[in-house]
């Protein structure tokens, strides 16, 4: 009563009969509750908009996910120097990280990642002070295509993904549609319980969700990230097939976009900026594939790698001719064996002299 | 559904204004969905003008909810929206032509031509394509030239809601000619009696004799109603959202391809489809009942936990109890209701359960349905026959077991009619192929559990609710525990809403 008390609107009112008196109190404790209704609505949204400002947890689940997993080995580790590597989906199903040996290392392959994506990733895991020290960067030549007036990646990085400070550093310096991507993060902002809620769902009861919408990028990967791919899995034609038809217009007529290469020249300086030596890697490609670019194509994804090359001082992991097209699901995932295959040879190729190198330093 | 707009001509100046007025409305209120925001933006706004103008300019107050109710339909079709309101306009002339005059013949020649009237509309536009369809078939079944091409049932355009206000309409006239209401004499006051945007496309099918006795008492704002209003808008849209939307991943795929997956997936979304359904219409009602509220009108409560009920019968009790109560005083008592013999008796039942079933939607789905909710109604009276000299027998089902064991049936048996409540016959009967054989097939992606949950959590309300307790706790929760209880069921609605919502089933009726 006393709690009531301080929400009576007319506390010196004139004597009256009860009847009056307990209807007006009903009609207050009803404006009260719709009141605190509104506040408390307004409240959850403003802590959930700042919770996914602080934390990519719900915002962006796939990171969070592998970023927790690496935490963990880290903690388990936290002398080993890290190799880490981070790519796309090709990267996730390919690296047994395992295997690397006497570091620790972990596989940061997430679906969709280009460039782009991956420079977000590092500053991200930097400032949450995970900073590695071999650092094997995949140059997913296909989303460094120029796609027009906006980069390839801009689709998969949607803006219920990025924090504000993120969004701003997209659109200022990755070329993300201005107005429609701040529209969009305002949008997801507004109603995050709309925008985050299957994210939501997706970490707290996963299987109320249909499998592709359940955002478990860590799922079924090993302590090290790595997604094995199932033993039973086997070359799948019709597969390749629609996955060269989806990657066909990026790649036939490949020209470098201009923001990605700001990407990668950001990427890099952080590197520099953190003592992390850096490889590019081209991942492993079947023969459709390979033949997707036509030769003046071809020629100029060349002529970029070398550049990169020379522009950042790094070496470049050029790993497309490594296997047959048997070694492959869909002619650019590796299916199990060829990943183990791959894995041991970047150690042996890559890895290991990039290592003995940082020591030698 | 689409819009008209897209395919009208424009023949002049005005015209094309006009059109392109509907046009940027149409781009505000895309679909008249109650649990979209362009919804809310538009109530909020005719809540704001409404309440603002005077108590004692009631007649504005009248006309700024039919001017809003008109926007509201013609923002999704303006053609059917001028259709929608000159009928409505109709049927006010014959029931003041039917107010002018004593002698009966006239009066009935007036109810005749109203009734013929909104039935002539109603098939048109919902029948004609499946009466025109069947003829075509039978025709070239016979070997005879039909003449005409055969409809695609997706190119008929059906207007929003037009089986509820045509019963309206229907009740309208009837009453007035049975002396039973006074015509109504106020114009706009009969307009907002069909056109009242809140019940105007899915019900509750409104009672002249109910509805136009509101529009005269002068409207307060009263903090009470307007808490029950929001209340019953929150659990409608968490009805809908949070559960029919998500019960939909279950039922949809299946329901659409039966043939791909196992029988236990099958019957799964059988199970998922009742829930469904219930979520969907009542949770649709609940937001109508709320809209209006807010707006200070009470409509008729279309629920009462159906699939509580212990007996088909009692589940038509509480079941779209406007359609119900509709079609026992419209069509069940005058056919001769349960006067007479038995056998007089059942034919009175399956016929308004064929007319029952037909008004949901012109196909052999929804007749075969109807006609098995009859068989089933008949199914009961014989039961209850063979139950009345067995006084041990009754006592048994009258137990807490027995009683269990009622609703459990009654809720398999209306479960099992929800397959044939479909327009394609053949696919509900593939249903049934699968659900009686063994079969392998698919599976859904999706995890049972959370299905289950739903089931679980649904029951567990509805048996609050009836045990009373919720009425107790409500009247005991303090206000802020109660207005946060109004945010977090919000949130969770719309958390849990899947990314590609559906629209209402039963906006198509």
């Amino acid at each position: 009563m006393k709690f009531r008390a301080l929400f009576r609107l007319r506390p010196f009112a004139r004597a009256e009969s009860r009847a009056p008196r307990e209807a007006r109190s009903r009609r207050g404790r009803a404006a009260l509750a719709l009141a605190f209704g509104a506040l408390a609505f307004a409240l959850l949204q403003v802590l959930f908009v700042l919770f996914t400002e602080l934390s990519p947890v719900l915002s962006d689940p796939i990171y969070a996910a592998r970023a927790r997993q690496l935490a963990a080995l880290r903690a388990e580790k936290p002398k080993e120097p890290l190799v880490l590597f981070l790519g796309s989906s090709r990267v996730q199903d390919a690296f047994r990280a395992g295997d690397v040996n006497p570091a620790t290392g972990f596989n940061f392959g997430t679906p969709g990642a280009g460039p782009i994506a991956n420079s977000l990733y590092l500053r991200r895991l930097v400032a949450e002070g995970r900073v590695p020290d071999v650092l094997l960067l995949e140059l997913m030549y296909p989303l460094c295509a120029d796609g027009g007036p906006w980069p390839q990646e801009g689709p998969l990085i949607t803006a219920d993904r990025v924090t504000r400070a993120e969004r701003d550093l997209l659109i200022e310096r990755y070329g993300f549609p201005g107005d429609l991507y701040r529209r969009l993060w305002r949008r997801s902002a507004l109603v995050p319980f709309i925008t985050h809620g299957f994210k939501l769902i997706g970490r707290a009861a996963p299987d109320a969700l249909p499998s592709n919408k359940q955002m478990r990028a860590a799922h079924g990967a090993d302590e090290y990230g790595w997604l094995a791919p199932l033993e039973s899995l086997k070359p799948d034609p019709a597969l390749r097939d629609r996955q060269l038809a989806h990657y066909k217009p990026w790649v036939e007529n490949w020209r470098a976009g201009p923001w990605t290469h700001t990407a990668l020249a950001d990427t890099f300086a952080l590197c520099r900026e953190h003592n992390i030596t850096v490889a590019l890697v081209l991942m492993p490609e079947g023969n459709a594939f390979r033949e997707l670019p036509n030769p003046e194509a071809k020629a100029r994804i060349n002529t970029y790698i070398a550049e990169l090359k020379a522009q950042f001082g790094c070496s470049a992991i050029d790993a497309r001719d490594w296997f047959a097209d048997d070694a492959f699901l869909d002619g650019h995932h590796l299916l199990r064996p060829g990943a183990e295959r791959f894995t041991a040879r970047l150690i042996a190729e890559g890895i290991e002299p990039l290592l003995k190198a940082r020591g030698a330093k | 559904m689409h819009s008209l707009l897209a395919d009208a001509p424009a023949h002049d100046a005005g015209f094309t204004s006009g059109l392109a007025y509907f046009r940027w409305l149409h781009d505000l209120l895309p679909a008249p969905f109650f649990h979209t925001q362009a919804f809310l933006a538009f109530f909020a706004l005719v809540l704001a003008v409404y309440w603002t103008v005077p108590r004692r300019f009631q007649m504005t107050r009248i006309w700024v909810l039919v001017i809003a109710s008109f926007h509201f339909y013609a923002a999704w079709s303006f053609e059917l929206a001028f259709l929608v309101t000159g009928t409505t306009f109709a049927d006010y002339l014959f029931g003041r032509a039917m107010g002018s005059t004593d002698r009966p013949r006239v009066r009935k020649l007036l109810a005749t031509a109203s009734v013929c009237m909104n039935l002539g509309v109603l098939c048109y536009f919902k029948y004609r394509g499946f009466f025109l369809n069947e003829l075509y078939e039978g025709m070239r079944a016979l070997g005879m030239d039909p003449g005409f091409t055969k409809l695609n049932p997706l190119e008929v355009i059906v207007p929003f809601g037009i089986s509820f206000y045509t019963f309206e309409a229907i009740s309208y006239a009837v009453d007035v000619y049975k002396r039973k209401i006074e015509p109504e004499k106020s114009l706009p006051r009969f307009l907002l009696f069909i056109l009242f945007f809140p019940h105007l496309v899915a019900g509750p099918i409104v009672r002249a004799g109910d509805f136009l006795v509101q529009t005269r008492r002068p409207k307060r704002w009263n903090w009470l109603r307007v808490q029950l209003g929001v209340q019953l808008f929150l659990v409608g849209a968490f009805k809908k959202m949070a559960i029919a939307d998500r019960m939909a991943l279950y039922c949809d795929p299946v329901f659409k391809d039966p043939d791909a997956f196992g029988t236990v997936t099958v019957w799964f979304a059988v199970l998922a489809y009742a829930v469904r359904i219930y979520c969907d219409f009542s949770g649709y009602s609940d937001m109508a009942l709320g809209a209006a509220h807010l707006l200070g009108y009470k409509l008729t409560n279309n629920f009462n936990m159906p699939y509580l009920a212990a007996n088909v019968s009692e589940f038509w009790r509480r079941w779209h109890i406007s359609l119900s109560t509709w079609l026992r005083d419209y069509v069940f008592i005058p056919l001769g209701g349960s006067r007479g013999s038995a056998l007089f008796n059942y034919r009175n039942l399956l016929l308004t359960m064929l007319i029952g079933g037909l008004w949901h939607g012109a196909a052999w789905g929804y007749i075969a349905w109807g006609l098995a909710h009859g068989l089933m109604l008949v199914a009961h009276k014989v039961f209850q026959g063979f139950c009345e000299p067995r006084p041990r027998l009754k006592a048994a089902l009258e137990t807490w077991a027995g009683t269990g064991l009622r609703v459990f049936v009654t809720f398999f048996c209306v479960s099992m009619c929800w397959v044939l409540f479909q327009p394609e016959l053949s696919k509900a009967l593939a249903v049934f192929g699968k659900l009686f054989s063994i079969q392998k097939g698919q599976t859904l992606l999706l995890s049972n559990w959370a299905l289950w949950a739903t089931v679980g959590f649904l029951l567990a309300c509805q048996l609050i609710l009836r045990s009373g307790l919720w009425a107790k706790l409500h009247a005991r929760l303090p206000a802020p525990v109660l207005g946060t209880g109004y945010a977090v069921c919000l949130c969770a609605a719309l958390v849990l809403a899947p990314d590609a919502g559906t629209t209402f089933i039963y906006f198509q009726f």
